[in-house]
């Protein structure tokens, strides 16, 4: 009991000195939790700003990209040359300004200025139609060619041609790029060249467009629908000249006509008259093969250079024979029969000549006899020989008269025989 | 300490809004005016951080320097100086050069646009008025003209637009040149006959080369021909000279030769499809009426010796 009384005194004694003493610890201990809980936040705040600071001062380390080349503006001034991809370190605007320019990326823009009106569905079309009417300069695209020069005819001929081509181009210097070409301010988000391209290709089609007018007067329409790459070469030479003009720091990569192609209206005379040069051609080479298979027939292969050989002044008769030697065909067959006729005409005189010899002896010895007995053997052979003999008893006093039909054939006689 | 601190800031805050007020800056891109009480005193083109007395004693005025593209002309139907019509549309490329003439002859870009209108048209008009059809398209390609006549529009807006606007025409040039639409018809008729009178010349020309082609051919054959008959020529008479050796042996009895040599030709001449007519008088078909009357000749060897 007396227990409980003492536990109770001593709660309920709140305001005693040995209490207060308590209290004051306790609110010590507070204000000192609260101290090092300042102390802390104020080394976390200073640690925040170091690292702030530290953020700051990194914020101005910046990386052009590998595509990329970028230009550095301080107080608005090109500082230094131009940044090529890596670190680099500028300050914060609005002492120092970073401007990228992706040098990298080549574009490319159609110009279909000088093709003629298409409906959307007739752009569809694989077969073009056909069209007789007037070209309306206003909708219908073409240039202008000039005419081959002709004698009679007047010096302003000119024929019409449609076109379309392609450019492609790139930033060569960013440098001139940057100072000299106006581009809209850029959207959030957006890529230089994105914001570039509203201004910028309206600008190039313009040059290009000037460009493809100007050289296509040079050529004539013939040499247009060819496509040769000379056009798209002076296209492009002009348009880079114009380029250069203005210091836009651009580089025109490549300049290609997709389509040049005659009008639609005179599309029938064009088909006739390029099938008049398929048909010239097939005539040439028709005379061409002629040539070969006559001379080949004649000479062999070769021939003709051999004879261009032969032909030429001061040869000696053993080159000339050389060279002959190399021609084969009808050449070679008149000099074979010529070789032919010298054995034969040798031999046979040999022949005759050893057979003089030989029966002379004979002869010498018993001329009538030798005669009689070369001549009979002869008539013997010639008669035996012979397709048909008749012999005829002449009467004294009588004129005999004998009539033959000589058939120029006598085998028809034999197979007309056959067939009773 | 605390009041110190406070002060700095002060200063801070009205140094950057008086620097702020008396410094600008040009870019690279940028041509400025700055006037002093509405007049323009200062044009600045080069870039850089400058000065200028505050608002509103000198105020700046910013222009893009950059080149532009104008090409809002209309396509125009011009009368050459032969009186044929030619259409042509033309662009210019500017750029703002003299900020303080402009600033006041022009203002923006929008009014230097109407301005650059009126000046292309007009030198387009009065060159093109100038030069003949025959200069833009010939058929003879030195004739052509065409650069000198875009330099010569050129020549004729740059001056005008640098003294009196403050514009520098960059370069100038016609980007369609085409001919009315009623002409289109004409010309497409041209082509056409332009085109058979082509395909006439083209076969004939065919014909023409295969024609020498043809002959060529026939006349080398000829040569060839001619070379082999000469060769074979002297073949030949190589080879009767060499058998001409052996007629020297013939010599030796020359009517024997000539008997032999009748005899052969005979043979030779009746070896075929020959019908042969004889009187029964020829030997030996004699034989055929009977047994000849021959006696046996005493053997003069024997009874001569």
């Amino acid at each position: 009991m007396a227990d409980h009384h003492h536990s109770q005194k001593c709660c309920s004694a709140g305001s005693s000195p040995q209490d207060e003493r308590i209290l004051d610890e306790q609110l010590d201990a507070a204000g000192q939790s609260l101290r090092r809980a300042l102390k802390m936040s104020f080394s976390i705040l200073k640690v925040i700003m170091v690292v702030l600071l530290v953020v700051f001062a990194c914020s101005g380390i910046f990386q052009v990209q590998q595509d990329e080349e970028a230009i550095l503006l301080h107080f608005g001034e090109i500082k230094g040359p131009v940044l090529k991809p890596g670190i680099e370190f500028a300050f914060p605007e609005p002492i120092n300004e970073i401007i990228r320019i992706p040098v990298q990326r080549e574009l490319s823009i159609p110009i279909d200025s000088f093709w003629y009106y298409e409906s959307p569905q007739e752009k569809l079309r694989k077969v073009k139609s056909t069209a007789t009417g007037p070209l309306d300069p206003v909708n219908d695209g073409y240039c202008l060619t000039r005419n081959d020069s002709l004698e009679g005819m007047a010096g302003t001929d000119y024929n019409i041609v449609h076109s379309a081509w392609t450019v492609t181009y790139k930033i060569k210097s960013p440098k001139d790029f940057f100072e000299n070409v106006y581009i809209r301010d850029r959207e959030p988000g957006e890529d230089m060249l994105e914001a570039a391209a509203d201004t910028l290709n309206p600008l190039i089609m313009s040059l290009a467009s000037n460009a493809i007018v100007r050289t296509m007067v040079e050529y004539t329409i013939d040499e247009a629908v060819k496509n040769d790459a000379k056009i798209a070469g002076d296209v492009k030479r002009i348009l880079q000249d114009k380029l250069d003009q203005v210091q836009c720091g651009i580089k025109i990569g490549d300049v290609r006509a997709s389509r040049i192609v005659w009008p639609r209206q005179v599309d029938e005379a064009f088909q006739a008259s390029s099938k008049a040069r398929q048909e010239s051609d097939r005539i040439r080479v028709d005379a061409e093969s002629y040539k070969e298979m006559l001379l080949t027939n004649t000479g062999g292969s070769g021939a003709e250079d051999i004879l261009e050989q032969l032909k030429q002044p001061g040869l000696l008769q053993e080159q000339k024979e050389q060279l002959v030697s190399k021609l084969s065909g009808q050449v070679q067959s008149e000099i074979s029969e010529a070789r032919l006729y010298r054995t034969q005409v040798v031999e046979a005189a040999r022949a005759n000549a050893e057979y003089l010899q030989k029966i002379l002896p004979a002869y010498r010895k018993n001329p009538e006899l030798v005669l009689q007995k070369i001549y009979q053997d002869a008539i013997e052979q010639v008669l035996a020989g012979a397709d048909e003999k008749i012999f005829m008893q002449t009467r004294e006093g009588l004129a005999d008269e004998i009539r033959l039909m000589l058939n120029r054939n006598p085998n028809i006689k034999k197979e007309k025989a056959k067939q009773k | 300490m605390k009041n110190y601190w406070t002060i700095l800031s002060v200063v801070i805050v009205v140094v950057i809004l008086l620097m702020s007020s008396v410094l600008y800056q040009v870019r690279e891109t940028e041509t400025v005016i700055v006037t002093r009480f509405g007049k323009p005193v200062r044009p600045e083109t080069e870039p850089g951080l400058k000065g200028k007395f505050p608002r509103p004693i000198e105020v700046v005025h910013r222009f893009d320097s950059r080149s532009r593209l104008f090409d809002d002309t209309p396509i125009e139907e011009i009368s050459t100086a032969g009186g044929e019509s030619i259409i042509l549309k033309s662009y210019a490329v500017w750029a703002i050069a003299e900020p303080g003439v402009f600033l006041t002859a022009v203002e923006d870009v929008e009014s230097a646009e109407d301005t650059l209108y009126t000046l292309l048209r007009k030198a387009q008009n009065s060159v093109v008025g100038k030069h003949y059809f025959s200069e833009f398209v010939n058929t003879d390609p030195s004739k052509i003209q065409f650069k000198q006549i875009e330099d010569e529009i050129l020549s004729e807006i740059r001056a005008e637009a640098m003294q009196e606007y403050g514009i520098a025409i960059k370069t100038v040039g016609i980007k369609l040149l085409d001919v009315p639409k009623d002409v289109t018809v004409k010309v497409f008729e041209r082509m056409k006959a332009d085109r058979n009178r082509k395909r006439d010349s083209i076969l004939a020309e065919g014909n023409a080369k295969a024609e020498r082609i043809r002959s060529d051919a026939e006349a080398k054959q000829k040569e060839l021909l001619a070379v082999a008959t000469t060769q074979a020529q002297v073949i030949k008479g190589t080879g009767d000279a060499e058998a001409a050796k052996y007629y020297e042996m013939l010599k030796e009895d020359p009517e024997l030769a000539m008997f032999l040599r009748n005899l052969s030709a005979l043979k030779k001449i009746l070896a075929e499809k020959t019908t042969i007519i004889l009187g029964v008088e020829t030997e030996p078909i004699d034989l055929l009426k009977g047994i000849p009357d021959i006696e046996p000749k005493q053997a003069t060897s024997g009874t001569g010796n």
